[in-house]
């Protein structure tokens, strides 16, 4: 631990510090600053590098570094996001050997530019591709997925800040709750089999009532589609992220719009071969 | 050490390999002779798919769509439509694309009725590739030739010479382990 | 020149460089039996010794890591076993490692052996193919074929138990799929005792033997400096001199309940490489024993759960497979599938040093080298 305390963060722009999932990570913006904690960290001692991948992250690329320190087995994550139209970011693969080829592959599946790098070609793909596949705005069989938006950059203060306070929020609500529960065993005096007793009731009274709460709710907005020959559940699903969930919707389709829907959800004509949007039609105009 | 002493080391290490090939020589062959000799496949094996029909000719499968749900692969497609009489569904379509299923078995644990089970059948060669689109007249065909059949739900089953179904004893199960040691445990408290 | 004229464009390929004596380029792979799969290196060779060597892989690429994008967290889980396809097993561990801490689920006691066991076991498979191949390589058969003979016993205890032979599926979020069957630990017990006895067979014919010594000692030295700082993981690192071994260093399953200690050598050649995983098979076998003695005979083999994962949760887990260090990291938007995925595979690593391994070598001891390394390419291309 006394080398931890040795680097010196103080002067890095854009660091933020935070602990996932008992990982330590550090969080930057700045492509410099990367650079110079990464040597301070090879030189504190972090001497495996374990892995290092791109993501993207739908506001820009991330790549991700996973280090290693083999004298006290130390692990450490370093996050550095780059916005999509400067994917540049400071290669590591002179300090550490091992992330040559990872640095490769993430150039290769999603388009982060590791400046610096010896020999920067695409590794896993042949040469002559022109996309990243592993970049969100392609779908699996690599084309372009139509109306895809990319996010805006998020605000990390602000998040940190929410997260402080669903921190805070649910260490009180904790409390709150093991307070609650030691007034009530303080009050239940009685057998433990009266306590089982009173326990289930309520259970099955709250999940009944949901029920009660949600069925209407979704007779107002989502029709059965099972009910056309043709959809399963796969399809109404697919359907429902393309924003379909009536009948009405369904029936109204122009053949322009049916085609697009076929391309886009790789139904390869169904639409029309089994007629959905005239079951659709007879559906609709039989509940109404 | 010189070349004598060497060369004397190499030969006996030498001879001690040879020694090792003729020991393993006698100790006979380690080969079938497949097609004539049929391996033999534990029950639990994957090596294909099948429907299973009860005794009295109905479908298990309700048509739930779990497996469809399920699937890594995405392979298969059920169609259904509601029963006109009664409750439940009638089961129109039921296909799996066995060329691009991975025999993962996940269908088979989602289930809940046993109705997909995976089979000991591994010759699924054939020279045409569109046979291997099963659809349900396939499936059902390999439920019925198959000698035995594996779902997590029911365990090892088969069907006896009237054609009915019946679950393996408990020694041929997987997971029959903690049941007979929990019988076990009772005879052994009374 | 060797090489057709179709390989002579694009960045791939080295030009060759006038010296003493003219340097020739030499096509290693792709469809070479010695690259165990599809892996085309490109050598310079100046009379007998290699001046450059420049590996290109990708010829298995699947992108898995598109696949699973679009997939739930169970259903990640068949595709695991398909990029090592030699110890499919021991694949899905680190993937459900990750999952459990992320979601929080304990694994019951009894699942943890089956699944410790069930991953030593697959070690000893997945190091008998490397003997077999390896001495393939090298021009002797006959290991291969015992090699062979063994572990065809051991797949059919593993095929008894899960249905699979070398694409399990088998491990999952909280334990293991289905039961073990009642004569699972007997079985095993059973092969080992069998086993026990071979296992110095294959030292007599590998590293005890001259032949072999004679090609090995001395070549391709690994320095330990050069091995942690290119990442190398499992017995290529441990043959170099260094104890990490994830079995120790971040123990899972029921690891911090076994007795074993981390195999070294300070050698650091093909030899050592070789011995440290004849070894390593021993420990296996001695690991497995240990567990079939702890693992408690009944009690629930899956703690069933719900997989909910946070959004922004992320997670890199490791696990130490018979190649060194598996690791799987996870991105988490909160949906029901990983958000990215991302496998750190030990042969991809691993795979990079063999510029450094080459050069200077003499052009025979190439196959040697690459051998010693134990890729499986699969695994590489991913
Ligand atoms: S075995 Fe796996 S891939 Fe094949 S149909 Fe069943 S779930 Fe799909
Ligand atoms: S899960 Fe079983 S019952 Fe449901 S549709 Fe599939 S085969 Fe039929």
């Amino acid at each position: 631990m006394s080398t931890e305390a040795a680097i010196n963060l103080e002067d890095l722009p854009t660091l933020r510090q935070q602990t996932i999932c008992g990982e330590k990570v550090y969080q930057l913006e700045d492509p410099t600053a990367y650079r110079q904690l990464c040597e301070r960290l090879l030189a504190a001692g972090y001497d495996f590098p374990q892995c290092l991948s791109g993501v993207d992250m739908e506001y820009g690329l991330r790549t991700v570094l996973h280090l290693r320190r083999l004298s006290d087995q130390a692990e450490l994550t370093l996050w550095l996001d780059v916005p999509y139209d400067r994917p540049h970011v400071p290669s590591v693969s002179d300090l550490w050997g091992g992330v040559d080829w990872h640095e490769r592959e993430a150039y290769d599946l999603v388009g982060i530019h590791y400046d610096g790098h010896e020999d920067l070609r695409r590794i896993l793909l042949e040469d002559h591709w022109t996309i990243h596949p592993l970049q969100r705005r392609y779908d699996t069989g690599g084309y372009l997925i139509p109306d895809w938006q990319a996010k805006p950059w998020p605000d990390w203060d602000a998040i940190a800040k929410e997260k402080e306070e669903a921190a805070r929020k649910a260490a009180e609500a904790a409390e709150k709750r093991a307070a609650a529960a030691k007034a009530k065993a303080a009050k239940a005096v009685k057998p433990k089999e009266g306590e089982g007793g009173a326990k289930k009731p309520p259970l099955s009274e709250v999940k009944k009532t949901s029920d009660q709460v949600a069925k209407p709710k979704a007779a107002q907005t989502a029709d059965d589609l099972t009910k056309i020959k043709g959809i399963g559940a796969h399809y109404v699903a697919l359907l429902k992220e393309q924003g379909i969930t009536r009948f009405e919707q369904l029936a109204n389709l122009s053949d322009d719009e049916a085609k697009r829907l076929e391309e886009k959800m790789n139904f390869k004509d169904r639409i029309a071969r089994e007629q959905w949007r005239e079951q659709a039609r007879a559906l609709q105009e039989g509940k109404s | 050490m010189n070349l004598i002493t060497e060369a004397a080391k190499a030969l006996r290490d030498i001879g001690k390999g040879m020694a090792v090939v003729s020991r393993a020589a006698e100790k006979g062959k380690h080969t079938n002779l497949y097609p004539f000799e049929m391996p033999e496949i534990p029950p639990v094996s994957c090596q294909s798919l099948a429907l299973i029909i009860e005794a009295d000719g109905t479908d298990r499968c309700v048509s739930c769509l779990a497996c469809e749900k399920v699937c890594p692969s995405q392979v298969i497609t059920i169609e259904r439509t509601r029963n006109p009489e009664g409750k439940g569904f009638v089961l129109e379509r039921f296909d799996i694309d066995l060329v691009n299923c991975m025999y993962c078995a996940a269908c088979v644990e989602a289930c809940p009725v046993s109705a997909i089970v995976t089979i000991q059948d591994f010759e699924l060669s054939t020279y045409d590739l569109q046979t291997l689109k099963a659809d349900k007249a396939f499936l059902d065909e390999q439920g019925r030739r198959a000698k035995q059949w594996y779902s997590p739900k029911l365990g090892v089953e088969y069907r006896n010479e009237q054609g009915e179904i019946q679950v393996a004893p408990l020694e041929q199960q997987p997971g029959g382990e903690a049941e007979l040691l929990k019988q076990a445990d009772k005879e052994s408290d009374n | 020149m060797s090489i057709p004229a179709a390989l002579m464009t694009g960045p791939t390929v080295l030009e060759p460089v006038v010296g003493k004596t003219d340097e020739m380029i030499v096509n290693l792979g792709p469809q070479h039996p010695a690259t165990h799969g599809v892996l085309q290196i490109v050598l310079g060779v100046d009379g007998e010794r290699v001046t450059r060597a420049v590996p290109h892989i990708g010829f298995l690429h699947r992108n898995h890591e598109k696949i699973e994008e679009s997939r739930s967290y169970a259903q990640v889980i068949p595709y695991l076993d398909r990029m090592d396809y030699v110890s499919g097993l021991q694949n899905e561990l680190p993937y459900c490692l990750a999952v459990e801490d992320l979601a929080g689920l304990e694994v019951p006691e009894r699942a943890k052996y089956i699944r410790t066991a069930m991953f030593e076991f697959n070690r000893i498979i997945s190091h008998l193919v490397w003997v077999g191949t390896y001495m393939l390589d090298l021009g002797a058969i006959t290991p291969f074929l015992y090699a062979f003979r063994d572990r065809e016993m051991a797949l059919d205890i593993i095929e008894r138990t899960t249905g699979g032979r070398m694409l399990p599926n088998y491990f999952t979020f909280g334990g293991v799929r289905r039961d073990v069957h009642p004569k699972f630990w007997q079985d095993l017990l059973d092969f080992l005792d069998y086993f026990e006895k071979v296992v110095p067979e294959y030292e007599t014919l590998t590293v005890d033997a001259p032949v072999f010594q004679a090609r090995s000692v001395g070549v391709g030295l690994l320095s330990q400096e050069l091995a942690v700082n290119h990442g190398i993981s499992g017995p290529n690192l441990r043959a170099s001199g260094v104890a990490h071994d994830l079995r120790k260093d971040q123990p899972y399953d029921a690891y911090p309940e076994l007795d074993f200690s981390v195999i070294t050598r300070d050698e650091g050649d093909v030899w050592a490489r070789s011995k440290v995983r004849m070894d390593e098979i021993y420990q296996s076998i001695d690991l497995i024993r240990q567990c079939a003695e702890l693992a408690p005979r009944s009690g629930p083999y899956l703690a069933r759960g719900r997989v909910k994962i946070e959004a922004g949760e992320q997670r890199y887990r490791a696990a130490e497979i018979s190649r060194g260090q598996l690791g799987v990291y996870i991105h988490s938007d909160g949906g029901t599938g990983p958000y990215r995925s991302k496998h750190r595979s030990p042969s991809f690593v691993n795979l990079q040093i063999i510029p450094d391994l080459f050069i200077g070598q003499k052009f025979s001891d190439v196959i040697a080298i690459l051998g010693s390394i134990d890729i499986v390419l699969g695994e590489v291309d991913r």
